[in-house]
C-alpha cells in the first residue's frame, strides 16, 4: 500500500473533565466564551437549558430539530433558538455542520488556537450525537476543543419501558473494522429497554458481555433500571457488572475506556449504549478514536419516537474532548 | 419418586446470557455437548450442501463438527467410523452480524463509489477465507493430537514449505511477508487491517485508488489455486477440502450469491457447505433455470421440525445426553420431568397416551383422573363441547370402559384441545388469565415445546438441571420449577422477536414481527378457547395472495428467527421466497404464552386470520410473563386497511 496516500483523517481525542467555575446563583458554570454552540430543537422543556445556563454568550449558535414532527414545545424551542442563532435542517446535519465550521474559521480572528465548541447532547438522539462527533473528529481537518454537555432531566414515570424494536443496527460511521476471527466483546449500557438487550445479544453472539448500570439521578430511576434489567443482571457475573454515576461522567468514561483498551488488545468490542445519553457519549468518543476495533450499536425502540416532555433537574455535567490531528 | 419443590434461587451470573452459542465456544466444548442427529449424517456426505435452519437450530454446531480437530476429539462410540466417512478436511469460515455491517456499511446518499466498496468487501472476504484455509493447512501439518480418534495428517519437506509460501504470495500479490505459513497468516491479517482505511476513505466520499490486488482476487479462485498447490506439495493430489461457510445470511449478498452459484461448477478439490437462514433473497437463485439442482449439484438439509415426533426425539436425546454427561441418577425423561397432561406426538389426529391403555389401573380417563376431571369440568360450562359430546355419542361417565380403539377414535383426537380449552376458558365463556405455565410441563410437552431448536433446548435443559437441590437427590422436578424454566425460555425467545427490526406499512405506519405474532397467536387461541368447540380447529395457516408484501417480510423474518415453522409439501421442499400457498404454524415455544395446544392442526388462510375483528383494547388475558418484557399493545393493523 502506498504510504503517502492519506486514506483517512486520523484524530487523537484527549478527554478531560469539564472545568467548572461558580456561577452567579451558586451553580457551577463554564465562564469562557465558545466560538460555537450546538443545540437541538427538541420536544422537551430542557432543550435550551444548557444554552441559557452559559455565562458567556457563544459567538455562534446553531441548532436543528431531529425530525419533521412538530409539537407545541418544539415550536417554542424553535423560536427560542431562532432568536439567538441559526436553525438548520434535520437533514444532512453532518454536512451542514462541516460548512458551519469552515465558515466559522474564516471569520475567526485567532487562528493559533483550536475552535472552542459546546455541544448540548441533552435533547439529541444517538444518531445526532454520532453525526456531530464525526463532523468534529473525522471530517474537520484541524484540532478542535469540544465541551460535550448534558443536563439530566427529572425522571418521568411516563418512561415505563421500551416498545418493540425499530432499529437494530450499527451506527453509521461507527461500524468498526475488526478481524472477524478475534473474539467479540459486548459492553452494554443498561437502560429502560431492559430484557430487550437479551435479544440483541442473541443476535450479535458476543463471547463475553459486560454491563454498565447507571445511577445518581433519582432513586425511582435507579429502582426502575434494576427492575427492568433483572434478567440481564442475573445473567452477568459480578466482575462484569459496573456501576457509573450519571453525575460523574469522567469517572464513567474512564471505566468504559479502560475496559475497551484492555479488551481490544485481543478482541473486538461492540458497545450498545442504552440508558442515559452520557453513556452514549462515552461510546461515541471511544468509537471516534478507535474506528477500527470498536463498533457502536444502535437499538431504537418505538418508545424513542414518542415525544415526552423532560424537565431539567438544574444540573449540568459533561466532558471535554480535544482532538489533535496526526 | 418424591416430588419436591424448592425456591428457584439461581446464582447471579450462572444463567448464560445468550442461551447457547456454538460460534464462540471452544471446539472442545462444542464436541462435548454434541448430540448426533439425522442431519449430521447428511451433512457429512462428501457433496456440496446447503444447510438451512432458523437461528439456534444448531447449524454452527453441525458445521464445526466437520473440522478435523472436532472429529479427533469426539468421543462417541461410533466416532471413528463417522470420521472415516469424512475423508475431506473441513475449514470452518465464520462470519457475524457486526462484520456484515463492517463489510456493508451505510453509505451517504449519492456516494459514487458503491462498486469500489463492493470490491473492498470481496477483497476482505477473500483474505479471510484464505487465512482460514492456511490455518487449517497448518493444523494438517501438525503432529497427531491425543484425541480418541486418529485421522491422517499431511507432511512435506522444507523445500515444499518455502515454495508453497512463495507461490501463495504470488497468487494474492503479497509483496512483504515472512516465507512461512505463520508469515502468510500475518500478512493476510495486515491486509485486512489495511482495507479498513481504504473503506473509510471511500465511504466518506473521498476518491482513492484501490490497491490493485483487491480487484484481482476472488475468494474461490484463490482457494482453488492454494489448495491445489498444497495438495501437490504434500503428495495428496486428490484430497478434498470442504469450505464450511457458516451463517452466510450475515455475509454480503454478492458473496453469498457467488458461492451459491459456484455450487453448479464445482471447483477442483473443493466441496462447498453453506449454512443459511431459511428465507434469504440469495436463495432465489436456486429457482433460476441455470441454477444448481438439489440432489444433483448440492444436497439440501433443512433443520425444520414440522412434526412433533422429530423435535421430541431430539429433545429427549439432548436431555438424556446431558444427564449422562453430568452422571445424574435418572433413567428416563419421565423420572426427571414426570408425565404430561397432553398426549404426546399429536400431529392433529390425536396423539399417543403415555399410559398403558389396556390397564384399567393406569387408564388416563378413569373417573378419578385429572384428565377425566378436565373433560367433565369443560362439559359443565361449555355448551358447544356438550353438543360435540352428544353428536359424537360420548358418555363421560363411561369413558374408562371404552376400548382402546374407541378411545383413540373419539377422545384422543380432542384430548389436547380439551385440556387447553378447560384450562383457559372461564365459566362466562371468555378467556381467563393464568399465573403459571404448569400446564405445559411433563416430559413429552416440555421437550417438544422448544420445537427442536438446539439453542433453546440447551438453555431449557441447563435451567432444569440447574435446580441442584432437587436434581442431585434424583427427585422429579415439580411442575412449578418446570413452569419457571418455560417462562424463562419464552422470555428469551420474545427478546429475540422484539429485537427484529420493523417494516413499513403502505398506510405509513410501521409493524413489527411481534405485532404479527400477537395477531396470529391471539386469533388461533380464540378459536381454541372461546369459539364454538370443534375437533378440527385451525392451528396453522397458509399464506394467500391477499397478504401484503410488508406482512410477507415479517413472515420471512419470523421464519428466520424460528417464530414460524414451515410445513413443507414434501420433506425436501424448500420454502419459496414469496411464501405463497405455503403452510406454517407458530412455534410451540409460544404455545404456552398464547394458550395453544402443542399439536398440529388444519390450516386457515392467513388473510382470514388477520381480518378477524380485534377485541377491545387489542389485548387478551393470557398468562403473563413473570417479568422483564415490554407489554404489547397490539394497535397495528396488519390486514384490512393496508391495501
Amino acid at each position: 500500500m502506498d504510504e503517502h496516500v492519506e486514506y483517512e483523517h486520523m484524530s487523537r481525542i484527549y478527554i478531560r473533565p469539564l472545568q467548572w467555575q461558580a456561577g452567579g446563583s451558586g451553580a457551577k458554570r463554564v465562564l469562557y466564551p465558545y466560538d460555537l454552540f450546538i443545540g437541538t430543537v427538541g420536544y422537551e422543556t430542557r432543550a435550551p437549558f444548557v444554552l441559557n445556563s452559559l455565562v458567556a454568550r457563544p459567538a455562534l449558535v446553531v441548532s436543528a430539530p431531529l425530525s419533521e414532527e412538530v409539537t407545541p414545545i418544539l415550536e417554542r424551542n424553535r423560536s427560542a433558538f431562532a432568536q439567538v442563532g441559526e436553525v438548520l435542517s434535520h437533514l444532512d446535519f453532518r454536512k451542514h455542520l462541516a460548512s458551519t465550521l469552515s465558515s466559522l474559521e474564516t471569520v475567526r480572528r485567532v487562528h493559533s488556537e483550536p475552535l472552542r465548541v459546546c455541544v448540548d447532547i441533552s435533547s439529541m438522539n444517538r444518531p445526532r450525537i454520532a453525526e456531530t462527533m464525526l463532523a468534529f473528529y473525522a471530517d474537520y481537518p484541524r484540532a478542535i476543543d469540544v465541551d460535550w454537555m448534558y443536563a439530566p432531566a427529572k425522571f418521568s414515570t411516563k418512561l415505563l419501558g421500551a416498545g418493540p424494536v425499530r432499529v437494530n443496527d450499527s451506527v453509521p460511521g461507527f461500524e468498526g473494522w475488526a478481524d472477524p476471527i478475534r473474539p467479540l466483546h459486548a459492553l452494554v449500557g443498561a437502560g429502560l429497554e431492559g430484557s430487550l438487550v437479551l435479544g440483541v445479544l442473541d443476535d450479535l453472539e458476543p463471547s463475553e458481555t459486560w454491563i454498565f448500570e447507571p445511577f445518581g439521578i433519582a432513586k425511582s430511576y435507579d429502582d426502575r433500571i434494576q427492575k427492568l434489567n433483572k434478567d440481564v443482571f442475573a445473567a452477568i457475573p459480578n466482575e462484569r457488572h459496573f456501576m457509573y454515576s450519571i453525575l460523574e461522567p469522567y469517572t464513567g468514561f474512564l471505566k468504559l475506556s479502560s475496559l475497551v483498551n484492555d479488551l481490544t488488545r485481543h478482541g473486538r468490542v461492540v458497545i450498545i449504549p442504552l440508558g442515559p445519553k452520557p453513556f452514549a457519549l462515552f461510546a461515541f468518543l471511544i468509537g471516534a478514536e478507535d474506528r477500527e476495533n470498536v463498533s457502536v450499536w444502535r437499538l431504537s425502540t418505538s418508545s424513542d419516537r414518542d415525544p415526552i416532555d423532560r424537565v431539567p433537574t438544574g444540573q449540568i455535567v459533561g466532558l471535554k474532548g480535544i482532538s489533535s490531528r496526526t | 419418586m418424591d416430588i419436591i419443590d424448592t425456591s428457584n434461587s439461581i446464582e447471579r451470573g450462572t444463567r448464560p446470557l445468550t442461551a447457547f452459542n456454538a460460534r464462540t465456544m471452544p471446539v472442545k466444548q462444542v464436541v462435548d455437548s454434541f448430540v448426533e442427529h439425522e442431519a449430521f449424517a447428511k451433512l457429512r456426505k462428501p457433496v456440496n450442501t446447503l444447510l438451512s435452519g432458523p437461528r439456534g437450530s444448531g447449524k454452527t454446531t453441525l458445521m464445526k463438527m466437520l473440522q478435523p480437530i472436532a472429529l479427533e476429539l469426539w468421543h462417541a462410540k461410533d466416532a471413528p467410523a463417522v470420521s472415516e466417512e469424512i475423508p475431506y478436511t473441513g475449514v470452518f469460515i465464520a462470519t457475524d452480524r457486526t462484520w456484515k455491517q463492517q463489510l456493508e456499511p451505510h453509505i451517504r446518499k449519492g456516494n459514487p463509489f458503491a462498486p469500489e466498496l463492493r470490491a473492498v468487501a470481496n477483497g476482505a472476504f477473500a483474505m479471510h477465507v484464505l487465512r482460514e484455509i492456511i490455518l487449517s493447512m497448518q493444523y494438517q501439518l501438525s503432529p497427531p493430537g491425543r484425541g480418541p480418534v486418529r485421522r491422517s495428517r499431511a507432511a512435506w519437506g522444507t523445500q515444499e514449505h518455502d515454495r508453497f509460501a512463495m507461490n501463495v504470495a504470488r497468487v494474492v500479490k503479497l509483496e512483504h511477508f515472512e516465507p512461512s505459513l505463520d508469515g502468510l497468516v500475518d500478512a493476510l491479517t495486515i491486509r485486512l487491517a489495511e482495507l479498513r482505511s481504504v473503506q473509510t476513505a471511500i465511504r466518506d466520499g473521498r476518491s482513492f485508488p484501490l490497491p490493485p490486488w483487491v480487484i484481482q482476487v476472488e475468494a474461490l479462485a484463490v482457494a482453488e489455486a492454494v489448495i491445489q498447490m498444497f495438495n501437490r506439495a504434500t503428495g495428496q493430489q486428490d484430497h478434498q477440502w470442504a469450505l464450511l461457510f457458516d451463517e452466510m445470511e450475515l455475509a454480503p449478498t454478492d458473496i453469498t450469491t457467488s458461492l451459491l452459484d459456484a455450487m453448479r461448477g464445482q471447483p477442483q478439490n473443493i466441496l462447498l457447505k453453506l449454512s443459511l437462514s431459511p428465507v434469504q433473497p440469495e436463495l432465489s437463485v436456486l429457482h433460476f433455470p441455470q441454477s444448481g439442482v438439489h440432489g444433483q449439484d448440492f444436497e439440501l438439509i433443512q433443520l425444520n421440525y414440522a412434526h412433533q415426533r422429530e423435535s421430541l426425539k431430539f429433545g429427549q436425546d439432548l436431555l438424556m445426553s446431558e444427564i449422562g454427561r453430568r452422571s445424574l441418577p435418572y433413567e428416563s425423561k419421565v423420572s426427571i420431568l414426570g408425565k404430561s397432561l397432553f398426549s404426546s406426538i399429536d400431529e392433529g389426529a390425536g396423539g399417543q397416551d403415555r399410559d398403558d391403555i389396556s390397564s384399567r389401573r393406569n387408564n388416563p380417563y378413569a373417573r378419578t383422573s385429572s384428565l377425566w376431571k378436565r373433560f367433565y369440568s369443560l362439559a359443565q360450562t361449555d355448551e358447544s363441547f356438550r353438543n360435540w359430546l352428544m353428536i359424537n355419542e360420548v358418555d363421560l361417565n363411561g369413558l374408562d370402559g371404552l376400548s382402546a380403539t374407541a378411545r383413540a377414535a373419539k377422545l384422543r383426537k380432542v384430548r389436547n384441545l380439551v385440556v387447553v380449552r378447560q384450562h383457559y376458558r372461564s365459566a362466562a365463556s371468555t378467556r381467563r388469565s393464568r399465573k403459571s405455565y404448569e400446564l405445559y410441563t411433563g416430559a413429552d410437552t416440555i421437550l417438544a415445546f422448544c420445537d427442536g431448536n438446539a439453542r433453546l433446548l440447551t438453555a431449557l435443559i441447563g435451567q432444569l438441571l440447574g435446580n441442584k437441590a432437587v436434581i442431585e437427590r434424583g427427585h422429579t422436578l415439580s411442575a412449578s420449577l418446570q413452569g419457571l424454566a418455560v417462562d424463562s425460555i419464552i422470555k428469551r425467545f420474545f427478546a429475540l422477536v422484539y429485537a427484529a427490526a420493523s417494516v413499513q406499512l403502505p398506510s405509513g405506519g410501521e409493524a413489527t414481527l411481534a405485532d404479527l405474532i400477537h395477531r396470529i397467536g391471539d386469533a388461533l387461541a380464540y378459536g381454541v378457547v372461546e369459539a364454538t368447540f370443534r375437533d378440527n380447529v385451525p392451528l396453522s395457516f397458509t399464506v394467500d395472495r391477499r397478504i401484503s408484501p410488508s406482512v410477507i417480510r415479517l413472515l420471512q423474518s419470523g421464519l428466520n428467527v424460528g417464530a414460524f415453522i414451515h410445513i413443507p409439501k414434501r420433506p425436501d421442499y424448500h420454502v419459496p421466497l414469496d411464501l405463497q400457498g405455503e403452510q406454517f404454524r407458530l412455534t410451540w415455544v409460544l404455545a404456552p404464552y398464547f394458550g395453544l395446544p402443542v399439536r398440529m392442526g388444519p390450516p386457515i388462510a392467513l388473510s382470514t386470520l388477520l381480518s378477524r375483528p380485534r377485541r377491545e383494547g387489542g389485548r387478551i388475558a393470557r398468562t403473563r410473563l413473570l417479568s422483564g418484557l415490554p407489554q404489547f399493545e397490539g394497535q397495528i393493523s396488519l390486514f384490512g386497511d393496508q391495501a
